[in-house]
């Protein structure tokens, strides 16, 4: 299957890979899983006090479009508050990204990331 | 509709099977449809023997694994593991699962701990696959089974990954 230019550029050099301190009380990790193929993905937001997201990092084994999604997520999450954040729908990235329908589910992976990093930090802080 | 495999191969539609009485009534099937034994037909009973063996194949394949049995089972029961919405998978079980890509990408040149890993994590998914037998009891609760094949799924795949990564190696 052809993967269309945005998910080879982000496959090619995919953004902010990394990890954050998942101690760090301002930190939110979320990790979620597609059994359907095996790919795992965790994401991490870096949120500051008055609750806008700094820092977005992504470690993820899949295919190119699970890679590429997460890859874009972590573009999009940098600056947003966390409301904004929790708005991210994956058929946004599914569009950016022009996935096939049988990739859907990679982006629907990364929304999920998104929302599971989001209660990990909310859950830590109390909130 | 699709005939279902247990039927086909004779056996009770339940995840413990006898694994012997499996092999048994495969091998028996195989001969009778055999598609050599039907040359001298006409072509459409040639055709469909072709089709029927390649039934019996999938068939057989599906229940001797027992992960494949357990996905099938669930199918059966209209529940489709699959499912690309379901994407929650408990986080330490998760966490394993990144530690253990991690360690593959660490490791990726080196067959000895590569072995080591394979070790674990076959270990890991034999500890897990002796729990199916007592998930599928009770089938009126198949929550844990949904989960346990589910797991399963990701350590077939590192597993795959493994192997792909020994055999550039050798």
């Amino acid at each position: 299957m052809a993967y269309s230019d945005k998910v080879l550029d982000h496959y090619e050099n995919p953004r902010n890979v990394g990890s954050l301190d998942k101690n760090d009380p301002h930190v939110g990790t979320g990790m979620v899983g597609a059994p359907a193929c095996g790919d795992v993905m965790k994401l991490q937001i870096r949120v500051s006090d008055d609750g806008v997201i700094e820092d977005a990092k992504f470690k993820t084994y899949g295919c190119g479009s699970a890679i590429a999604s997460s890859s874009l997520v972590t573009e999009w999450l940098k600056g947003k508050t966390l409301d904004q954040a929790y708005e991210i729908k994956n058929s946004a990235i599914a569009e950016e990204l022009a996935l096939p329908p049988v990739k859907i589910h990679c982006s629907v992976l990364a929304e999920d990331a998104i929302k599971s990093a989001i209660a990990d930090l909310k859950s830590k802080q109390g909130k | 509709m699709r005939i279902n495999f247990f039927t086909l191969l004779q056996l009770p539609e339940t995840f413990v099977i006898d694994l012997k009485k499996l092999d048994q009534h495969y091998q028996s099937i195989q001969k009778e449809i055999h598609p050599d034994r039907f040359a001298s037909l006409a072509d459409e009973e040639k055709i469909a023997s072709i089709k029927k063996t390649a039934e019996v194949n999938d068939a057989y394949q599906t229940l001797k694994s027992p992960i494949r049995r357990a996905e099938y089972l669930l199918h059966l029961y209209d529940i489709n593991i699959h499912d690309e919405k379901y994407t929650v998978v408990p986080q330490d079980f998760l966490m394993q699962q990144m530690e253990w890509r991690e360690e593959l990408e660490a490791h990726k040149q080196n067959k000895e701990a590569l072995e080591k890993l394979a070790n674990d994590i076959e270990k890991n998914k034999n500890e897990i696959m002796s729990q199916l037998p007592k998930c599928f009891e009770n089938k009126s609760n198949l929550h844990d089974a949904i989960k346990v094949t589910r797991e399963l799924n990701f350590i077939e795949k590192i597993e795959q990954h493994i192997n792909d990564a020994l055999i550039e190696i050798i």
